[in-house]
């Protein structure tokens, strides 16, 4: 009977969902179900398989195993318009409207309503536009222009859209991720009014009190498995990240803390950027290999970027190695003595068509040459010194595209090393690399740091994080949250200030 | 999700190892591919030398060297441009209105030298306006250089009144078609230009910095790179290889004329491409696109000598530089590029 019941609620169940790519498997036999008009979270650290459960959901992708049911019956999705048909819709962290067309236009893409006379039927358009939205409580004209809107009020509008479709299931993937305050209240009434309706919604967030805030339930994936479903009610922050990060015992190398002095080589003071970080306040010591780490769209990479002059405007002050310095592009920074090493090797980091050694020795051009004319035999000397310092297994001659992702990285690194600086900004130090390359990379990083530079390092691993720095700094919503002692620290506590922006109780 | 991202990765990396087996191909690929290019020119001039009369004679020859001298100096000016990723489509546009300005300053009874001396200045300050267009400003250099090319195309017939500004015998036009030894004037300027690029490619933080603009504008920015001060000179040096060209072409003609623009820009460009550069930029040589200058000069030449008219001779260049364009994509395909994805934030480029 209670079987029966829970059955008949039970809007969506996904049961037993298997996914591999390239012979790794991803998703090991994942269960998932959500109840008419209830808020779903789905929460789980990076790489627990969230996006690739609701990819297969949407259709993107077919799972290898596993059957999805709605409303008792089981569906066979092979494309996203099979899973729209039966009611899905998914919210994207990058909306899919047509940024030059009307509010109405877009709510109905696709479907346009033709007069008799074979042209667009504008007043039904416009109508039925606002009926949609009328019943969603909002209040936005439907003849607006897309483009004009604010991001919340899109968004708003990709969910009414959704509802016009006769969705069952929403999916939100991070949908606060940009929005304000009062943006994320009116989002969150939305919510509620949908739920009024008997709409279910899946909403996947890093943010847990947001979680807290809106979903009725919460399941926690943690490495393609759902570890537990539970009331939110029933559950702490605590127990939530728990769940995500798993009671793993944590096998820090035991590292001798590096050699660091007292002496401050990169000091940030009150830096601001509107609309990326407010206020940010910290130092690094010569020889200290400091982590920032946040969760996605938490500031830490555009601070990062700030300090290798690629924001335009900035507030703050900014002293290397005790002198004040102001930076405005990568020209300026490279000459203050800042390194950086980008997250995407291939858009940012190397070019790909020129060998190892141009590669290696572009910021040192300049004192490489005497009035601009190369010293070809000084430069391959210096390329040769640090690709073999650095263990790249490549011939200073080979074409770079041609390495591997760990190599490249090596050689970015070595770019670096090559020309001497003060403090080096890496981003995603490891991204894309195998787990020798990783722990070579690792290595290097500790050995820039013991030669006095100071080190900062923007990760998303939290792993990485933990085992690599001497300090970490969290920020949350373009804020420092806590800055601890990595050693006293673990990837729970971390995660946990980086998630709720408090410490557990 | 990092599963996926796991996934694309190790992909990736097995295309890295695939490409470095290719990149061995590929490297021999470009040796064959100027030595085709070389096989090519012999296969045309034999062509030539059985089917046109009079192809072979000195004078024909001599004739062939100092009219590919103007599109040769082009072509190298353009190279540098095409390897930074950029375009110069206003060259030969240049080069017309230029010529007119220094012809008519010799009407008006300015002294030749100092006409010389305007020419070029002129010549570079167009290409100095594209370079701040470019880099300052931001504009596609196509879209750039195509209204400075029409400005200037049209300027050109507005300066010289739509007639041919003749010019009579003068210290200009006796240079232009002397001879240094056995070799005609504008082909030693043709060589000096061309060895001077080569060595700035090879030698200089410029050129060098020229191939990583062109590969990845992006990367090169965080490498330290300037690319408004790279772009403004390599743009400002396309300018003065228009002014350089419009010199010996105003000699060659004894007179400054608009018809000077002619098809020059995209012939530049067709010899360029033909030479082994690459459209996207990163990839080029000086000596390739003069291989290029003289298959294409040689063909023109031949042609006409077979008294075959200049419609023939376009679906001939047409067909050539089609050629060339599938030569690039082909040898592009076997260097695994497609899988580079390279946004470059110079849309500009």
């Amino acid at each position: 009977m209670a079987m029966q019941e829970l059955a008949l609620s039970d809007s969506l169940r996904m049961g037993g969902i298997r996914k591999s790519f390239a012979g790794v498997e991803v998703l090991h036999g994942v269960d998932f179900e959500v109840r008419k008009g209830e808020v779903h979270a789905l929460v789980g650290e990076n790489g627990a398989g969230k996006s690739t459960l609701m990819k297969i959901l949407a259709g993107d992708l077919v799972a290898d195993e596993g059957i999805i049911s709605l409303v008792g019956n089981q569906v066979n999705f092979r494309s996203p318009s099979d899973a729209q048909a039966a009611g899905i819709a998914m919210i994207y962290q990058e909306l899919s409207y047509v940024p030059e067309l009307s509010v109405a236009e877009n709510l109905f893409l696709g479907r346009i309503p033709r007069n008799r006379f074979g042209l667009v039927d504008w007043r039904w358009l416009t109508k039925e536009s606002e009926r949609f939205l009328k019943e969603a409580h909002v209040s936005i004209d439907p003849t607006a222009i897309v483009s004009k809107l604010s991001l919340a009020s899109r968004q708003i509008i990709e969910i009414v859209r959704a509802i016009s479709r006769d969705a069952r299931v929403i999916v939100m993937d991070e949908p606060t991720s940009s929005l304000t305050i009062d943006e994320v209240q009116n989002l969150f009434r939305v919510i509620q009014e949908l739920k009024g309706t008997g709409v279910s919604v899946i909403y996947i967030s890093h943010h847990l009190d947001e979680v807290f805030a809106t979903a009725d339930r919460v399941t926690v994936l943690r490495d393609g498995l759902s570890v537990s479903t539970s009331n939110v009610a029933e559950v702490t922050h605590e127990s939530l990240v728990t769940d995500m990060i798993g009671m793993q015992v944590t096998h820090r190398a035991s590292r001798a803390p590096t050699s660091r002095s007292s002496e401050v080589m990169l000091s940030v003071q009150e830096l601001s950027v509107s609309g990326g970080f407010d206020d940010v306040s910290f130092d690094i010591a010569k020889g200290e290999i400091v982590s920032l780490y946040g969760l996605v769209g938490s500031g830490q990479e555009r601070l990062a970027r700030t300090l290798y002059g690629l924001e335009k405007r900035y507030s703050g002050v900014v002293t290397i190695d005790g002198r004040r310095v102001t930076i405005h592009s990568p020209g300026e920074a490279i000459r203050r003595g800042i390194g950086f090493v980008p997250a995407d090797r291939k858009v940012e980091g190397i070019v790909p068509l020129r060998d190892v050694k141009e590669n290696v020795t572009y910021p040192s051009l300049p004192s490489l040459s005497h009035f601009g004319i190369l010293d070809l035999g000084a430069e391959a000397n210096l390329a040769r010194k640090f690709t073999d310092r650095l263990r790249i297994k490549a011939a200073p001659h080979q074409l770079i595209g041609s390495l591997s992702g760990g190599n490249q990285q090596k050689a970015v690194v070595a770019r670096w090393l090559a020309h001497g600086v003060k403090v080096l900004i890496l981003m995603e130090p490891t991204r894309g690399v195998d787990v020798r390359a990783k722990s070579e990379i690792h290595d290097l990083i500790r050995e820039v740091a013991a030669d006095g530079v100071g080190v900062l390092v923007v990760s998303s691993d939290l792993v990485e994080v933990v085992e690599l720095s001497d300090r970490i700094i969290v920020m949350k919503r373009g804020r420092i949250v806590q800055t601890c002692d990595a050693v006293n620290t673990s990837e729970n506590e971390v995660l946990m200030f980086a998630a709720s922006g408090r410490k557990s109780d | 999700m990092s599963g996926i991202e796991q996934d694309t990765d190790s992909q990736v990396l097995l295309d890295e190892r695939n490409l470095s087996r290719k990149t061995g191909r590929f490297m021999r690929v470009i040796r064959m591919k100027e030595s085709l290019l070389v096989l090519v020119l012999v296969i045309i001039v034999a062509f030539f030398s059985v089917e046109a009369t009079g192809f072979t004679s000195g004078d024909n020859i001599k004739t062939i060297l100092i009219y590919l001298s103007v599109l040769g100096v082009l072509a190298v000016g353009q190279t540098l441009t095409i390897i930074a990723g950029g375009f110069d489509l206003s060259d030969g546009a240049n080069l017309a209105f230029s010529s007119v300005i220094g012809a008519e300053m010799l009407t008006h009874g300015y002294n030749a030298i100092l006409a010389v001396v305007v020419v070029l200045l002129v010549a570079s300050a167009v290409g100095l306006l594209n370079g701040f267009l470019v880099a300052v400003m931001n504009v596609n250099s196509f879209i750039a250089t195509l209204a400075t090319y029409l400005i200037l195309s049209g300027a050109a017939y507005v300066a010289s009144g739509s007639n041919t500004v003749e010019i009579s015998l003068n210290q200009w036009t006796q240079f232009g078609r002397g001879n240094i030894g056995f070799a005609p004037d504008p082909v030693i300027i043709l060589v000096v230009f061309a060895v001077a690029a080569a060595l700035i490619l090879r030698y200089t933080v410029f050129g060098r910095s020229l191939f990583a603009i062109g590969g990845n504008a992006h990367a090169a920015r965080l490498a330290g790179i300037s690319l408004r001060k790279n772009l403004l000179l390599v743009f400002t040096l396309s300018g003065l290889s228009a002014g350089i060209a419009a010199l010996i072409q105003t000699s060659l003609a004894s007179a400054g004329s608009a018809t000077f623009t002619g098809q020059l820009n995209l012939q530049a460009i067709t010899c360029v491409i033909l030479g082994g550069a690459a459209l996207s930029g990163g990839e080029g040589g000086i000596f390739g696109t003069i291989i290029g200058v003289v298959i294409i000069q040689t063909i023109l030449d031949g042609l006409s000598l077979m008294n075959i008219s200049t419609f023939y001779q376009n679906i001939v260049t047409g067909f050539v530089l089609l050629i060339a364009v599938m030569l690039a994509s082909a040898r592009l395909a076997l260097a695994g590029r497609h899988f580079m994805k390279r946004r470059r934030t110079v849309s500009s480029m």
